[in-house]
């Protein structure tokens, strides 16, 4: 190719890539001096263009001219390219700082609006779009107001500041629609827009998303709802103090005690509703909380109400303190005891009443159970001076008294009679005295200080019934001891119980067959439940609940004993906390329960 | 005890006291014996005042004591008799009808000599009243009246 053809081409070429550089300025809404170029650099590259194909297609002769003024325009025509190529560098990078600024206005935190002079919107991000799910195009040229939900007081609003009337300050905050028409509450920051003759030209406004912020401050006050509710109708007296013993909250309990409403009690202390006396009381405690930090806890205290009634409380008072530690007060909780209080009284009186009861029981049961002895000693020991005084009857008539016709009636009287009736005032006289000793050993069950240690039962059974071993042999009987758990009581007194049931076992064997008896025990519930099992002739139902009265005899007839073996058992296992009961069939046998305290 | 000793019964039942005499002295005891009605009558004779009879000096003495008796019971007695140092020397032999285990000790601790437990079956009553005339024959009883001139 011609070496000039070939410059021609370059600078062909060189001028197309620069119109596609100003091409894509072009789209940006270039400035008009850009616009100009570029129109020059088209015309230019385009006629260049005709002419280069004019030369290589021969008619060059007839257009040399032409191509002379086009060649002299070429330094020109460089000085376009260039430009062209600078204006290409400054656009691009004014295009990236307009996309930073675009990005920071669409992408920002906050929602972004302008207001014109009528409250329509003129600009709106994507930011506030995107929060309230919209399209440009359904915000911009609105009235801003369309979008709240208090629609007029916006708008009297966005009215009044554009007017200038009411300066823009502090954020607030507003009900806005989203796209679904549900609202979210967002706060709101204006700042006036001013042209430069200082006319407000609009608002320019940034909006936040504080549902979450909402949703938290709502849960709070539902707490402080909850908690005050609580507070209010306790049916104890709760209230917090400052550190000068002022009410600072109190509940309807404190307020009724004292006679007021609970805002009737704020920022008053217990010297203005009780007597000195009491108000000193309350208000050291309460110091002594603040002073040393430390709990007073259940105090037991007297309160009088507005009535002038003196009641009873247990108070509970603790340091209250703010975040950083510093005590700010006292946070107190009292409980009206005044019932129990009464109650305990009355107990205490009761219990003193009985004592005195039960002693003045006790010595009755001494004194009779002695007074009573004393002539029984008259009438056994004059019993047998009569029988004596019989005796020497007898020998001093000697056996005159066969010759005589009165003498075989006398001796019928002197032998038979008398004898039989002193016999008979004798053995009652006997077993009064029995009866007597039975009461009196009952009325010192009570009285013994009981020894409460832990007792190897296995060993004791076993001593029992080695004890009672002879009784056992003579009648054939057998006496198993299985394994048996430990328990707490009184080794003398529990040795009792075990020998009495033991021997009413005994006692009541069936004669029929061989006697079988059985110790068991089990444990349950912390207590030692031992069981005597006998194959015995049983008791009927209907005398189950008897047989621990006191002198009842199943068959007094038969049977020897006071009737007092199971009372005695019973009172021992009573003064252990205990129980004993009984499981029987007629004919078959009989289950003595002892339930005592276990280890 | 020689038998110029005196037996004081202290008893208010005179059934009692007739019972202990008789089988005092079927025990072979051939003592002067003197019932005191109850507590009151006992310390009067002791102290050597009021109307009734009185304890003559020289003479030795033994009281059987029992306890449940009008105006003063005999624990009563038994306290006075050991706090006064004229009377203190003087054995005493409780023999009552009360086997009340606090009142024996009590009664020891009074410095009572014996405790008898009065039994309620004659033949009991009657061994132990024996054995009381047992001990007292050979029991030595020392004079009141040498606490005064020692």
């Amino acid at each position: 190719m011609h070496p000039v053809a070939a410059f021609d081409l370059v600078t062909f070429l060189a001028s197309a890539v620069a119109l596609i550089v100003l091409l894509k300025g072009w789209k940006r809404a270039l400035e008009p001096r850009a616009k100009l170029v570029f129109a020059g650099l088209l015309l230019f590259t385009l006629s260049y263009g005709i002419l280069l194909l004019i030369e290589w297609s021969g008619i060059t002769k007839a257009l040399d001219r032409a191509e002379d003024i086009v060649g002299a325009l070429v330094p020109m025509w460089w000085a376009f390219v260039v430009y062209a190529f600078l204006a290409g560098i400054v656009e691009q990078q004014l295009l990236e700082r307009e996309s930073r600024f675009e990005d920071l206005f669409d992408k920002a935190p906050v929602g972004y609006h302008e207001l014109d002079t009528e409250g329509r919107i003129t600009r709106v991000n994507r930011t506030e779009l995107e929060m309230l799910g919209y399209q440009t195009e359904d915000m911009l040229g609105k009235h801003v107001w369309e979008f709240y939900f208090n629609k007029e007081i916006s708008k009297q609003a966005v009215i009044s500041k554009l007017a200038g009337t009411i300066p823009p300050g502090q954020a607030f905050e507003r009900t806005i629609k989203r796209v679904n028409g549900i609202g979210i509450p967002i706060l709101i920051q204006d700042r006036l827009l001013y042209d430069k003759e200082g006319h407000i030209r609009g608002i320019r406004s940034t909006i936040q998303n504080i549902s979450k912020r909402k949703q938290i401050e709502e849960m709070l006050a539902q707490e402080r709802k909850l908690l005050r509710t609580l507070i209010d109708n306790m049916p104890d007296n709760i209230f917090v103090k400052d550190t000068k013993s002022r009410f600072v909250v109190a509940n309807f309990a404190v307020a009724n005690l004292m006679g007021t409403t609970p805002e009737g009690l704020m920022g008053k202390s217990d010297f203005d509703f009780y007597p000195h006396e009491l108000a000193a009381k309350y208000y050291a405690d309460d110091q002594n909380v603040i002073q040393t930090g430390r709990l007073l806890f259940g105090q037991e205290e007297p309160a009088v109400d507005p009535e002038g009634n003196r009641k009873w409380y247990s108070t509970t008072k603790v340091c209250l303190r703010d975040s950083r530690g510093q005590v700010i007060g006292i946070v107190g909780i009292s409980r009206d005891i005044t019932a129990r209080k009464i109650a305990e009284k009355d107990r205490e009186r009761l219990m003193k009443t009985l004592a005195l009861k039960n002693e003045e029981l006790e010595s009755i049961l001494y004194v009779t159970s002695h007074d009573l002895r004393a002539p029984l000693v008259n009438i056994q020991g004059f019993s047998k001076e009569l029988s004596h005084c019989c005796d020497q009857i007898h020998s001093a008539l000697g056996d005159k008294i066969k010759t005589s016709d009165i003498g075989a009636e006398l001796l019928a009287v002197l032998n038979k009679d008398i004898p039989e009736a002193l016999g008979f005032i004798v053995t009652s006289a006997s077993k009064m005295d029995s009866l007597l000793s039975g009461l009196l050993r009952l009325s010192r069950l009570g009285q013994a200080a009981l020894n409460i240690e832990q007792l190897d039962m296995n060993a004791m059974l076993t001593d029992v019934t080695k004890s009672m071993e002879f009784q056992a042999k003579e009648i054939g009987a057998t006496v198993n001891i299985e394994s048996l758990p430990a328990c707490l009581g009184d080794a003398s007194q529990i040795n009792q119980i075990f020998s009495n049931i033991l021997d009413n076992a005994l006692k009541y064997l069936d004669e029929s067959r061989p006697g079988v008896i059985r110790i068991h025990a089990k444990t349950e519930n912390g207590h030692s439940i031992y069981c005597v099992e006998d194959n015995g002739t049983g008791i009927a139902p209907e005398h189950q609940n008897k047989i621990f009265e006191i002198f009842h005899r199943l068959e007094p007839d038969r049977k020897s004993g006071e009737g007092l073996g199971l009372t005695i058992v019973r009172r021992i296992i009573d003064r252990h906390n205990g129980k004993v009961w009984v499981e029987s069939e007629p004919g078959k046998g009989s289950k003595f329960f002892v339930s005592l305290p276990g280890v | 005890m020689k038998k110029e000793g005196i037996i004081l019964i202290a008893e208010d039942d005179e059934g009692h006291f007739e019972l202990i005499k008789r089988s005092l002295q079927r025990a072979g005891v051939c003592n002067q014996i003197l019932r005191l009605a109850d507590g009151q009558e006992t310390l009067d004779f002791l102290l050597v005042r009021g109307d009734g009879p009185k304890r003559e000096p020289d003479k030795e003495y033994l009281l059987l004591l029992d306890i449940r008796m009008p105006k003063m019971d005999g624990m009563e007695v038994l306290e006075k008799i050991k706090q006064n140092p004229d009377l203190k020397k003087i054995p005493v032999i409780m023999l009552t009808a009360t086997d009340d285990p606090r009142t024996i000790e009590r009664c020891h601790s009074l410095g009572c000599s014996v405790y008898i437990v009065k039994p309620v079956e004659y033949e009991d009553f009657a061994d132990a009243v024996r054995k009381v005339g047992l001990l007292l024959s050979v029991v030595e009883v020392p004079q009141i009246s040498d606490a005064k001139k020692t």
